[in-house]
């Protein structure tokens, strides 16, 4: 097959969406199928400046990067003002300045894809938020392309699936791939076809996670070894969950002396003002933000990984604690509660609810068998379902199922 | 219409059972129908041995291509490269292929349903273990009744293959599941249509917000200004408080009716199978009664 891959940003950027576009097209690559990328030269989502070169061939995948309109103040302000009326109007005059404040903006690629879409069996649309989605689409529709989009939308944020251009063409795709079954079931509320719409999932390549000895890596970290070992991992933030996290921690470490709380990710204004009025809280160890060996040593190093966070689509740690062998806690959110499987492989708290948290933590510490079998459940849910080869599986099938029903359309027609 | 059937090994029973009844359904419709095989068996009757072609050159073109799945082999993996006709798979547990061991890296084991526009099982714990531990949508793993069912089975069979020719499908709703039975059993189950129906009105009235309201006035020429003057006044409160609450509310309604549709599903499942065991009971009871009167004798 010959498939075009448009997103907004692809690697080296950082980001969920740009690791799952292009885990998709070097899996897609690696099994003899011509991928190209259409993205911008940036880095940053926040000023979309053009940093990257034009063309880069990485990993047996043709990436083509288009300049992009820089973000500048007054883009955030037209945003900013559109987003502020659209929700109370739903007047598409607004959605024009979401739009146009969003970004980012490539008319070379917008060019290029009507002149050059005829050319792929299909085209592949990445993150439904950002504006190549809609030229994408509307190049692909113009061409008579078959055209897939993978939202990433968050049930919770409207603003990732709601404006009027957004559900246009979660109507008007050939298919959809939703990440996980919560966001396929409120797709389909939304009104998307349930036939077209498929759980593609975020894969993890196990490979990328070598197993050491706990021991081995909480020396690294300078962690006891007779620890019971929490992690926290990701961006210090209030709305992850940090501080119920440390609340629960501080509740229970008198009664369990050797439970200790690592954290591992970026610090922000919320979690540096939380601590500034703590310091010195025993049991609690701080990595900020931290290379990915580290990461990975952490991840070994722990016995349980939390993150009640109250708003996550996906949240790829818990795939990275079970690939450890690690139990996860997680909130009972809409997309987290499909994603872990209550008493099995984690367990799910309400959000903001510190009793249930505590209730949880204790299970685990009473229970020291407990934390080593639900994480045996994690990996082998991991390894069945959420690896790179397992995503590109369905990918691959929802591109021939796509392809296969235009081939009877086309046959019908001609009958 | 051009059928192509295809089992790398149809040696096992109840391969065999099926092979011979979907082509003489496919047969007797008027359908042009081959047998790909990598070995014919002999038992074979001779109305259905007639369609067998070799398994050795490229598969014959066809409209419809039923996988009958069974261990990996090349002939099954032709389905990963086939983009044309219409596809379905048949696991009715002659092999293991449907539910590959975990994968470590690139290259192991694959499953063929990811690439199937419908696949079809003989029991529901199957059509679970699809569903729930592989992800597959509910509305592509149908249930299909058994085999020795003449007229339930062929009248099935008849229905999804020509939805799936026509891409012509039910709308489904969150916890609608077509096809999984006849409709004649569907109706035995008291109250089933009722709690269905009840659940679909929740989910409707699940999103409280009054998404569609907009600030407006009558006024003639001063109506825009005033309507943009009362929009921003009240936007502090309901940007930053009532909009939030009210969303939080929203997506509690819709985990609490996901919640209660899962249970739904499980019910479901759970009277399918009660359903069997006790259109099984009478079976097994003359079984018990035959092997008395012959012990008897």
């Amino acid at each position: 097959m010959r498939v075009l891959h448009v997103t907004h940003q692809y690697p080296p950027a950082i980001g969920g969406s740009e690791r799952y576009i292009a885990d998709l097209s070097e899996g897609l690559a690696r099994r003899g199928h011509q991928v190209d990328v259409f993205t911008s030269r940036s880095l940053h989502y926040e000023s979309w400046r053009n940093e990257l070169g034009p063309f880069e061939a990485r990993n047996r995948v043709n990436v083509y990067r288009f300049r992009s309109v820089q973000r500048r103040d007054f883009h955030w302000r037209m945003l900013h003002f559109g987003a502020r009326h659209y929700w109370q109007t739903r007047a598409r005059r607004y959605e024009l300045l979401m739009f146009l404040g969003g970004g980012p903006l490539c008319p070379g690629m917008f060019w290029r894809l009507l002149a050059q879409a005829p050319r792929y069996d299909l085209i592949h649309l990445n993150c439904l938020v950002y504006a190549p989605v809609a030229y994408g689409y509307l190049a692909a529709r113009r061409r008579g392309v078959p055209v897939i989009v993978t939202p990433h939308a968050h049930s919770e944020q409207e603003v990732t699936y709601g404006l009027g251009h957004q559900r246009a063409i979660l109507k008007g795709c050939d298919h959809v791939l939703a990440d996980t079954a919560a966001e396929r079931a409120f797709l389909i509320d939304a009104g998307v076809d349930a036939w077209h719409i498929t759980t593609g999932g975020i894969g993890l390549r196990p490979e990328d996670y070598p197993r050491q000895d706990p021991l081995q890596a909480r020396r690294q970290l300078g962690l006891p070894e007779g620890a019971f070992v929490l992690l926290f991992l990701g961006r210090k933030a209030e709305y992850k969950g940090f501080d119920l996290t440390l609340k629960v921690f501080k509740a229970l470490r008198p009664d369990y002396p050797h439970l200790w709380l690592l954290a591992v990710g970026p610090g922000t204004e919320f979690s540096e003002s939380l601590l500034a009025h703590e310091p010195g809280i025993s049991g609690f160890l701080d990595l900020g933000a931290v290379p990915e060996e580290v990461k990975l040593a952490a991840l070994n190093a722990c016995d349980c990984l939390v993150l009640p966070s109250g708003g996550e689509a996906f949240s790829i740690v818990f795939l990275e604690a079970w690939i450890m062998g690690k139990p996860v806690i997680g909130a009972r959110t809409l997309a987290v509660s499909t994603v872990i499987d209550q008493g099995s492989d984690g367990f799910l708290v309400a959000p903001g609810d510190v009793g249930d948290l505590a209730a949880c933590l204790v299970r685990l510490l009473e229970d020291p068998a407990l934390p080593r079998r639900m994480g045996a459940h994690g990996r082998a849910k991991v390894l069945k379902r959420y690896t790179v080869a397992r995503l590109t599986d369905v990918v691959e099938g929802v591109y021939l199922r796509v392809l296969r029903r235009r081939w009877r359309e086309s046959q019908r027609r001609a009958a | 219409m051009r059928v192509s059937m295809i089992a790398p090994d149809p040696t096992a029973e109840t391969t065999m059972r099926h092979l011979v009844a979907q082509a003489r359904v496919f047969g007797e419709r008027g359908d042009e129908v081959r047998l790909v095989l990598d070995t014919p068996p002999a038992a074979l009757p001779d109305d259905v041995a007639s369609r067998v072609v070799s398994a050795a050159g490229p598969l014959p073109p066809a409209e419809l291509y039923i996988y009958h799945c069974v261990d990996d082999s090349p002939l099954l993996a032709s389905l990963r490269q086939r983009d044309t006709g219409t596809i379905l798979i048949h696991d009715h547990g002659a092999g293991q292929t449907l539910y590959p061991p975990a994968r470590e890296t690139e290259g192991g084991r694959w499953l063929p349903a990811h690439f199937a526009d419908l696949c079809l099982v003989d029991d529901a714990a199957r059509r679970d273990a699809l569903v729930h531990d592989y992800g597959l949508p509910p509305e592509r793993v149908c249930l299909l009744p058994g085999v020795d069912q003449e007229a339930a089975y062929r009248a099935a069979l008849v229905e999804l293959v020509d939805q799936a020719l026509a891409d012509d499908w039910p709308p489904v709703s969150l916890s609608g599941k077509p096809l999984d039975l006849p409709t004649s059993e569907i109706e035995t189950v008291p109250n089933r249509a009722a709690l269905k129906g009840g659940l679909e009105l929740a989910r409707s009235q699940a999103d409280v917000m009054q998404r569609d309201y907009v600030v407006r006035s009558q006024i003639p020429l001063l109506g825009g200004l005033l309507a943009w003057v009362r929009r921003n006044l009240t936007s502090h409160l309901r940007e930053p408080y009532l909009d939030p609450t009210l969303e939080r509310q929203v997506a509690f309604n819709r985990t609490v009716i996901g919640w209660m549709e899962q249970a739904q599903a499980r019910l479901d499942a759970l009277e399918t199978q009660l359903q069997r065991l006790q259109n099984q009971a009478p079976v097994a009871g003359e079984d018990k009664t035959n092997e008395q009167v012959s012990d008897g004798g």
